[in-house]
């Protein structure tokens, strides 16, 4: 490495990572207000929080990345492309629409407010940074900044049992996780001798490693291997989805549904790197492409079957995300036969990016509004329709859109990737993952059928709706529909 | 294939060490004699007569304690490494490849310091407030 | 003017139908009497118009078609208007509907006084007639067909109309379903006629058939033979005949109505409306002609035996409508409509008779249980005789007139069976027809004898209260029984209009209808022509003798030449014409100058003399067997082993029912079995199979779903395993 290229911190790696910045230094200020004005109540946290959040969104809007291929910052430990600038963005709107509609459940469940609020944008922080790492460790920080974030939001509602014992699940299997991650980091650091990811490359499109396994070879394939089952663990990819269905289900409802959308969209935009490092690899043994291609039709099948009998709305909910995952890895393969699809692929990843993190967030935010009722069986959601159109509605359309049906982002994201396949010439796997989607129809409609057209239970109520609650999900709405008419705000 | 010839003689141990354990064991229980008595059937502790549960509750303070400790602990240790190098007298900042000079790097340093030193210290006061010291 | 006149024929009932449907509640008794009036004006404009057709009146040119009421069907090529169509055909049909329905109608307010379902019965029966006329009256084969469901809607609701009794509803049933089957006939030909033509207009499909449909070709084969099986199952002919005598559970007026007089016929009036396509089609037309003689004879030996007097009238019922498609099938169509028209007149007549005697002594149905009631119910004994008389073909009455010129037009016309062995040519039809005939005379009078004369069998309570029908019941008994007397002098033969000094008077009915079958008639001439050439040139090759036996009638024409000289004058010509146009040769045309001339006063006046002989030892045999004279006579010959098994044959009407029970029943539940089978085990098991493969799939991934964090990471670790293997071994 020339010694030429250290450089100090400078003004343009701050702007690129000023978003960032304000999180961590709102995230310490809620901390504090949390911790010193007791008495004032604590109704301005969620304010702040959006305060926050919002002050990101706009810093990352205005100062971000600005259109050009991509940035460096950091010495090469962060990189800003396309993908990484709307991944941003769309975490940065999830953890918005999550902290909208969490207030009331937080009351509710007794939930200590300041932490949380605090730890959603210290997990907010980490995705952002995941998002756009460019170097080995600044990956694994941020993934385990994220990790320790959502550990701890898993089992924040203390003296839940449920929560509690999906919070110790969650960490004890992330952990394990991550050891496979770090070790297959280690393995790409011993074949290579580098850890960023430029660097990577340029030894890896040498061709200095020798190819066929020989010598270092292994151990980079090895690595990658490791690497893959570490990324499938936060991409709930089969088999290692296995933590999700229970995590999900104890974890307080809006911290599943960051669990479920902003962690896995950070995850996706970190893997995707690394997927770019694979196929910078000349001499990837062909075993990468068969296995991830087992991991995508296993996490098809397991998602699918899995959420065919789930009477639990939120592990429904996490099964249909592992078979999204499984649906988010169909360009990668397509990219491994015909590499020439790459720039495709990356579209039609960042736009599923979006169109996956709005539609699942969408349903999260109702079960959240719901309360204890959205949270357990689907049973509760008989008659919703009669008791509250708009939550019922805002189902509805959320479960459509994971359907795939048309006019929805989901059908126009689902759309892109199976084209994408297809472009490669992978029928089989395009429409496998077709059919697997139009079964999938049977799980999701059910709950469609549940709201509109059972009756209520008889003891039930109309659910009145907050205001932050009604903002949100009209903005989710209203999300849904417009980018799957008008693709080209995205990409 | 070929490039797993080396790891053979790995894999021959490897059996060889599963297959020494397991024929040990088996011939231990088959041929050994199983005479039972009371003092068998105690727990080892170091040649001591054990005293108390097997299974004792410790106390989740310690954990807490535990827990600060490592914060301030990894403080420590980075601080020394830092402190080693603060001053950047391994730099050769007259080669030219530097893009700073001495005195930019140490305001670097400091800066950087005083922003983990900051963020540790709101840490501690988290932790004070939350009566993470208080043991009773 | 005409055509104001021709909209309310259908337009009446349709009336009396609405008033009926909506207010019967209120109108009870009066609504038989508004849906009569209704029928009346409808029969009254009728008569008229058929009457002034009849006499050729200046003020009435035929055919009437007012505009198109509204266009019904529009789509791409295909547009249906819903119009009207009113030539000599139709008049002759509205005209039986209407009269004979309005006397039934009257009858019906007598027959049916007391019954609680009053007003629905006047309700069904009008809609039947405006459905009725519908069919006659449309002027396109869509408009024709809801004409040809409504009737058969009616004649299910009518059938079944005694709904608590055992059996009714049943009946209709089986009416529905077996008409269905001829109703797939009909629509295939529908479909198939739109498909070569273009149309669906009736006079259109007429006037582009000739150019379209090659002579004998297979299209217009199987376009006929699927009418003819639509007009198999309307018309009750083999095979699907036996609808109508499970009919009978219906109200007796009803059966008069529907089942003998005017439904029934529809198939007649299809064949004849479209005769063109018929003519054009000569397998078909064979076809019809054998099945015709065949159910004549089938149902005329079941007619012998049965014991239910209405059954006996629904299988004499078939019989004659065997005659009437015989006579289609040889190519006198219009002997085929005139036969419907005295038919409807003295089968009403015995119908509505047997309703009087039913209705007289209090239910009963059984011939067995009857006799002697000539004493009790005068006007019945002799009304139902007269139409007896008239069935049987006693000279002069309308049944003698047109069933003997339907034998003698198959005499000459229908095609023969050629025994080789015997060098020899049988006109098998016609040797079906006058044993049929010979059958009718028996089968009629065995009921007449059975029911008025003899002991009385009446149960001992009936027996002292029979009572003479009303005077509703009296006046169309009467009516009918006086048409079915004179009606037959619409159309005296040649023959015997020469004979008796008519001169050519002849025929009119034949005459008037030729209009209508002329197009048909010209083409089976034509192709007679040509036929007999061919014929003629193969006989005289080989010097054979056979073809001067085939064409026996030619010696005839040739000893008594120029009796019918204009009459077949205008057919000849259209002949010549339509021959011209099929590239004949010229000499054949010629030919049938005198092959023409088939006409043979002797052979007409021959025929006649046998068919009369035969009705008189029919109606003597008769006599001999059931008049009582000489006891035990017919279960004598019944119990004779030689006659026995014949007479259950006859009983059990052919085992038809029972064969269509066994093969049909049976095979469709043999079929449901295989379907339940296939179904069960192959569609639900595949089906079962997905669901329950999937939901095994789910069950399997919810027992990995233990909970357990170690399992977890097991399986976690199993899996990076087999990647970790994939990767580095593949």
């Amino acid at each position: 490495m020339e010694p030429n290229s250290i450089t100090l911190i400078n003004s343009h790696d701050l702007a690129l990572v000023a978003p960032a910045i304000v999180l961590g230094v709102s995230a310490l200020i809620v901390l504090l207000v949390d911790l010193f004005s007791m008495k004032l109540g604590r109704s301005v946290l969620p304010l702040l929080t959006l305060g926050g959040l919002g002050l990101a969104l706009i810093v990352h809007v205005t100062t971000g990345y600005r259109g050009a291929e991509f940035e460096i910052a950091f010495d090469g430990c962060l990189r800003f492309d396309r993908m990484t600038y709307i991944a941003q963005i769309v975490i940065l709107s999830l953890t918005l629409f999550l902290t909208l509609v969490s207030p009331l459940y937080l009351i509710r469940r007794r939930i200590p407010r300041g932490e949380y609020y605090v730890l959603i944008m210290f997990a907010a922080l980490a995705m952002m940074v995941l998002s756009a790492s460019n170097e080995l460790l600044t990956l694994f920080i941020n993934l385990e900044l994220l990790s320790f974030c959502l550990y701890i939001l898993t089992g924040i509602e203390q003296g839940n049992l449920r929560s509690t014992e999906a919070a110790f699940k969650y960490f004890t299997i992330g952990s394990y996780a991550a050891a496979f991650l770090l070790f297959g980091m280690t393995m790409v650091y011993g074949a290579t001798g580098a850890t960023h990811f430029d660097e990577i490359r340029v030894i890896l499109a040498s061709g200095s490693l020798g190819g066929a396994l020989g010598g270092n070879s292994l151990f980079l394939a090895g690595g990658f291997a490791l690497m893959l089952v570490g990324f499938g663990f936060k991409l709930t990819l089969a088999p290692f989805h296995m933590y999700a269905p229970d995590v999900y289900a104890g974890a307080p409802t809006p911290v599943a549904g960051l669990i479920a959308t902003g962690s896995k969209v950070a995850a996706v935009t970190a893997f995707f790197a690394i997927f770019e490092l694979m196929i910078a690899w000349g001499d990837l043994p062909a075993g990468v492409y068969y296995a991830l291609y087992g991991v995508v039709v296993l996490s098809i099948i397991f998602g699918n079957l899995g959420a065919l009998v789930q009477p639990n709305i939120k592990r429904l909910l996490a099964y249909s995300g592992v078979s999204h995952s499984g649906y988010f890895m169909i360009p990668l393969l397509a990219v491994m036969t015909s590499p020439e699809l790459m720039d495709k692929a990356e579209l039609a990843v960042t736009y599923y990016l979006l169109a996956y993190g709005v539609m699942t967030v969408l349903a999260f935010g109702v079960a959240t509004t719901l309360g204890p009722e959205g949270e357990r069986d689907i049973d509760r959601y008989a008659g919703l329709a009669r008791r509250s159109p708009v939550l019922a509605a805002a189902m509805a359309l959320a479960l459509l859109s994971m359907t795939g049906v048309p006019i929805t982002v989901g059908f126009v994201g689902k759309f892109r990737l199976f084209a994408v396949a297809v472009d490669a010439g992978l029928y089989p796997l395009a429409i496998f993952a077709l059919l697997a989607s139009v079964a999938s129809a049977y799980y999701y409609l059910r709950v469609v059928v549940k709201m509109y057209m059972e009756e209520p239970p008889a003891e039930a109520e109309p659910i009145p709706l907050e205001g932050s609650n009604a903002l949100a999900l009209l903005a989710g709405v209203v999300c849904i529909f417009l980018f799957a008419v008008l693709p080209a705000l995205v990409v | 294939m070929e490039h797993l010839i080396p790891y053979i003689a790995i894999g021959m141990i490897l059996v060889f060490a599963a297959g020494f354990a397991v024929v040990n064991s088996l011939l231990g229980t088959l041929i050994g004699p199983t005479k039972d008595n009371p003092a068998k059937r105690l727990a080892y502790e170091s040649g001591m007569v054990p005293t108390g549960e097997a299974n004792v509750r410790i106390p989740i303070k310690f954990y807490m304690v535990g827990l600060l400790f490592l914060i301030f602990d990894i403080e420590t240790i980075f601080l020394l490494a830092w402190a080693v190098v603060f001053k950047g007298n391994q730099i050769d900042f007259a080669s030219g490849n530097v893009g700073f000079t001495q005195t930019q790097f140490q305001h670097y340093g400091f800066f950087a310091m005083a922003v983990f030193i900051g963020v540790l210290m709101l840490a501690e006061i988290y932790a004070w407030k939350k009566g993470g010291f208080e043991w009773s | 003017m005409s055509e104001i006149f021709i909209l309310c024929i259908p337009l009446m009932p349709l009336l009396a139908f609405v008033v009926n449907g909506l207010f019967g509640r209120w109108t009870r008794e009066v609504g038989g009497w508004i849906a009569f009036g209704a029928m009346l004006i409808s029969a009254v404009i009728s008569l008229i118009l058929f009457v002034s057709a009849l006499l050729g009146s200046a003020d009435l040119v035929l055919p009437v078609t007012p505009p198109p009421l509204w266009d019904w069907i529009s789509v791409g090529d295909l547009s249906i208007s819903v119009g009207l169509h009113f030539d000599q055909l139709t008049a002759v049909m509205c005209f039986v509907i209407t009269f004979v329905g309005s006397l039934v109608f009257l009858y019906s307010i007598g027959y049916m006084h007391g019954d609680p379902g009053f007003a629905r019965f006047f309700t069904y029966l009008s809609l039947f007639a405006f459905a009725m006329l519908i069919l006659v009256l449309a002027d396109s084969l869509p408009l024709l067909f809801v004409g040809w469901e409504g009737v058969g809607l009616c004649s299910y609701l009518l059938i079944g109309y005694y709904m608590d009794a055992p059996g009714a509803a049943d009946a209709g049933k089986k009416a529905f379903i077996v008409n269905r089957v001829g109703d797939f006939g009909f629509l295939l030909a529908m479909f198939l006629i739109y498909k070569y033509t273009g149309t669906l207009q009736i006079s259109e499909i007429s006037s582009t058939a000739i150019e379209t449909f090659q002579y004998g070709g297979a299209a217009i084969t199987v376009i006929t033979l699927l009418m003819f099986l639509g007009c198999t199952g309307k018309s009750a002919q083999i095979p699907l005949f036996i609808w109508l005598p499970d009919a009978m559970a219906g109200p007796t007026p009803v059966s008069a109505l529907i089942h003998a007089a005017t439904m029934v016929t529809a198939g007649i009036y299809l064949v004849v409306r479209t005769s063109l396509l018929f003519a054009l089609a000569p397998a078909t037309m064979t076809t019809m002609a054998v099945i015709g003689a065949l159910t004549a004879f089938v149902a005329g030996t079941i007619a012998l035996t049965q014991r239910d007097i209405k059954k006996v009238l629904a299988y004499s019922t078939v019989s004659q409508l065997g005659y009437m498609f015989l006579a289609c099938g040889v190519g006198a169509f219009s002997m085929g409509i005139f036969h419907v028209m005295t038919h409807a007149f003295f089968k009403g007549c015995l119908f509505l008779g047997a309703g009087a005697v039913i209705h007289s002594i209090g239910g009963v149905q059984d011939l067995f249980q009857m006799g002697g009631l000539r004493k009790h119910i005068k006007t019945t004994w002799l009304t139902f005789g007269i139409a007896c008389l008239a069935i049987a073909g006693f000279p002069l009455t309308a049944g003698f007139f047109s069933k003997d010129e339907i034998l003698f037009k198959t005499f000459v016309d229908a095609p023969v069976l050629r025994i080789g062995a015997f060098d020899l040519n049988v006109n098998i039809l016609y040797i079906i027809g006058v044993i049929t005939a010979f059958m009718t005379a028996i089968y009629s009078f065995r009921a007449f004898f059975l029911c008025f004369h003899g002991e009385s069998r009446l149960p001992s309570d009936v027996r002292s209260h029979v009572h003479p029908p009303g005077a509703t019941m009296k006046i169309p008994l009467v009516v009918l029984a006086i048409g079915s007397l004179f009606i037959g002098f619409l159309n005296v033969p040649h023959g015997i209009a020469q004979t008796f000094g008519m001169g050519d008077s002849g025929a009119v009915f034949e005459r008037y209808l030729g209009v209508v079958t002329e197009p048909a008639a010209a083409v089976i001439a034509s192709h007679r022509t040509e036929h007999e050439a061919e014929v003629e040139v193969a006989s005289a090759d080989s010097g054979h003798a056979a073809a001067h036996d085939e064409h026996v009638f030619e010696e005839h024409a040739a000893e008594a030449p120029q009796e019918s000289h204009q009459e077949t004058g205008d057919v000849a010509a259209l002949a010549t014409a339509a021959a011209a146009e099929h590239g004949a040769e010229n000499g054949s045309a010629e030919e049938h100058g005198s092959a023409g001339e088939h006409h043979s006063v002797a052979l007409e006046l021959g025929l006649a003399g046998f068919s009369i002989v035969l009705a008189l030892v029919g109606i003597a045999t008769a006599a001999f067997l059931f008049l009582g004279r000489w006891p035990d006579a017919s279960s004598r010959l019944g119990d004779s082993p030689w006659v026995s098994p014949l007479r259950q044959f006859s009983e059990r009407a052919w085992w038809w029912d029972d064969a269509y029970n066994t093969v049909f029943a049976g095979g469709t539940w043999m079929v449901g079995v295989v379907a339940v089978w296939f179904d069960r085990y192959l569609i639900d098991g595949v089906l079962h199979g997905v669901a329950r493969t999937a939901r095994g799939g789910a069950a399997i991934i919810r027992s990995l779903q233990m909970g357990q964090v170690q399992a977890y990471a097991m399986i976690m670790l199993i899996g990076a395993n087999i990647l970790l293997l994939v990767i580095l071994i593949w």
